[in-house]
């Protein structure tokens, strides 16, 4: 029976159900009619300024993930085979919590007096890169004990029964069964990289140009992400442009999400 | 012969393990240890005036952090206030009574959303909401175009919405059906059950999403940096003011000596507030299970 109470209780969790529909639909929309005209134009409109960007943005992604990603692996296997439990396992785990938790631009302010002052390295690429190796550390370590956790119990005792030692196990049995979960964290890095703007603005800089010579020495030059080059053109009055990149990051993340979701899907 | 060459491999394999581990960890207290090397000789050893002061002026040798953290403070609270309500709803609407198709759309939107950057919703804060609050309040932002904590509130709680849409679905999934079944089997109404039982039980989790928000909310950067007028003053609704991080992004580039010191006592406030606010009210959701 529907009652005036029951009415406004639905009422009221429509309308907060609504609210949120409407302002990230806002938000989604507004990117899309901003961005997609230039997008319309001709390949040139949105390829000039999306280009040197996108490749800033792959190369970064590329070297963070090669830099912080075999680290985090072994730490997540160590932390969940060799690791005893006890109180040094408990501080690593509180630590790590306590890192993913600290606000990005204080990383950007330990890579810019860290890697570009005191190693010298200015704004550059690799200076990013370095910072957001340690940026996304935790987050992969955290990923990569979810998806070892994830892996059947049995197998393992069915590996050990066997007699395989612990790099057998690990080699043979836990790496390729949480192959997929080792895949959505690292996807889930490069949602992070893609989606931080004031820790690179501080150490890789705003350069926008094309690689010259070669994808290693482009690594030194200072290079702006999407993310960062949203932020360059604002301060320059170039709206349109800044939407147009927007409109790029949008359908990246769109990407990712297809990617993460199809792997969860498989799990 | 095998079996000697076989423990020589486990060996090694082993101690690359632990050295990943070690370098990650060594990395992470390095970090720490760092940070904390440069950021406290400046809360002693600063001449000028203590950073507990209320102005921040650079140019005339003041470094007051009191104003800027207070606009922080106020802007990321005031976020998650208005934002929580919105998610608590959307949640609830979406895991217990959501048709799956309109379910789904929210979850996609709420994901698409979240990994957008930051800097992007504060382009969208620049164009459109700067001007909305302008012509909303003329008279109260003549001075400032609608730059205001205001704006740095409701464009921060768009921000948090929906990663915490997302978290509190997640809890009130993980509450057991059979308490919703036995509300149900009781005869309170769907919506009943929701507002009275399901709400109720994920309340504790509900502090812990909600001080996740906050100190997320605290170390945004870049959208508050185009809304919020960057005046380091203390916190009104209606006047422009700095937030402690956009203000580090803004002058890290530029500033030497005590100044950048003092920038570090910032990002070590910052460091302290994120860390009190999840931790204190982390356990406190958590505690109470």
């Amino acid at each position: 029976m529907i009652t005036v109470r029951r009415f406004c209780l639905f009422l009221l969790l429509l309308t907060g159900a609504f609210c949120c529909v409407f302002f990230e639909g806002y938000v989604v929309g507004v990117v899309v009619f901003k961005g997609l005209p230039q997008f319309l134009q001709g390949a040139k409109a949105w390829l000039i300024p999306l280009l040197p960007l996108l490749v800033n943005t792959l190369l970064l992604t590329v070297v963070t993930l090669l830099l912080s990603l075999p680290c985090a692996i072994g730490c997540g296997i160590w932390l969940f085979w060799y690791a005893k439990e006890g109180f040094l396992k408990r501080l690593i785990l509180g630590v790590l919590e306590a890192l993913a938790g600290i606000p990005s631009v204080v990383y950007g302010l330990f890579g810019f007096l860290m890697f570009g002052s005191l190693l010298k390295l200015r704004y550059s690429l690799l200076s990013g890169a370095l910072t957001m190796a340690i940026l996304v550390l935790p987050v992969a370590v955290r990923g990569t004990q979810t998806a070892l956790q994830a892996v059947n119990g049995r197998f393992i005792e069915g590996a050990l029964a066997l007699g395989a030692t612990p790099t057998q196990l690990i080699l043979t049995m836990l790496i390729p069964c949480a192959k997929n979960g080792l895949y959505s964290s690292a996807l889930l890095c490069c949602a992070r990289i893609a989606g931080e703007s004031a820790p690179l603005l501080l150490t890789a800089g705003t350069g926008a140009r094309l690689p010259t010579g070669g994808l290693f020495s482009h690594l030194f030059n200072s290079g702006a992400t999407l993310a960062v080059g949203v932020y360059q053109h604002i301060l320059e009055g170039e709206i349109t442009e800044a939407f147009t990149i927007s409109l790029g990051i949008l359908l990246m993340v769109c990407c990712l999400n297809l990617a993460i979701g199809s792997l969860e899907k498989r799990k | 012969m095998k079996h000697k060459v076989l423990s020589v491999k486990e060996d090694i394999f082993t101690a690359l393990i632990t050295l990943c581990a070690g370098c990650s960890i060594g990395i992470v207290l390095l970090v720490a240890a760092y940070m904390l090397w440069a950021g406290l000789p400046a809360l002693w050893g600063l001449n000028s005036g203590s950073l507990f002061g209320a102005e921040w002026s650079p140019q005339e040798n003041k470094y007051g952090l009191t104003a800027m953290a207070l606009a922080s403070l106020a802007a990321s609270f005031g976020a998650v206030a208005l934002a929580l309500p919105f998610a608590l709803a959307a949640a609830a609407f979406k895991t217990n009574m959501a048709p799956p198709l309109s379910a789904a759309i929210i979850t996609e939107l709420s994901k698409l959303m979240s990994g957008l950057p930051s800097v992007v919703l504060g382009l969208l804060g620049l164009t459109q909401l700067l001007p909305a609050i302008a012509v909303v309040f003329p008279t109260e932002t003549a001075q400032n175009g609608g730059a205001t904590l205001l704006a740095s509130i409701i464009i921060l709680g768009i921000t948090v919405l929906p990663s915490l849409l997302l978290a509190l679905s997640q809890a009130m999934e993980e509450i057991p059906s059979t308490l919703l079944q036995a509300s149900d089997a009781l005869g309170a109404h769907r919506t009943e059950t929701v507002c009275f039982v399901l709400i109720p039980a994920v309340f504790h989790r509900m502090i812990g999403v909600a001080s996740t928000g906050i100190g997320r909310a605290l170390g945004e950067a870049m959208v508050v940096l185009l809304v919020s007028g960057n005046v380091a003053r203390m916190p009104k609704l209606f006047a422009s003011v700095r937030l402690l991080a956009s203000g580090m992004v803004l002058e890290m580039g530029y500033a030497t000596g005590v100044h950048r010191q003092a920038l570090f006592s910032a990002g070590l406030l910052l460091m302290a507030m994120t860390l009190f606010v999840t931790l204190i009210f982390g356990s406190i959701g958590s505690g109470r299970k």
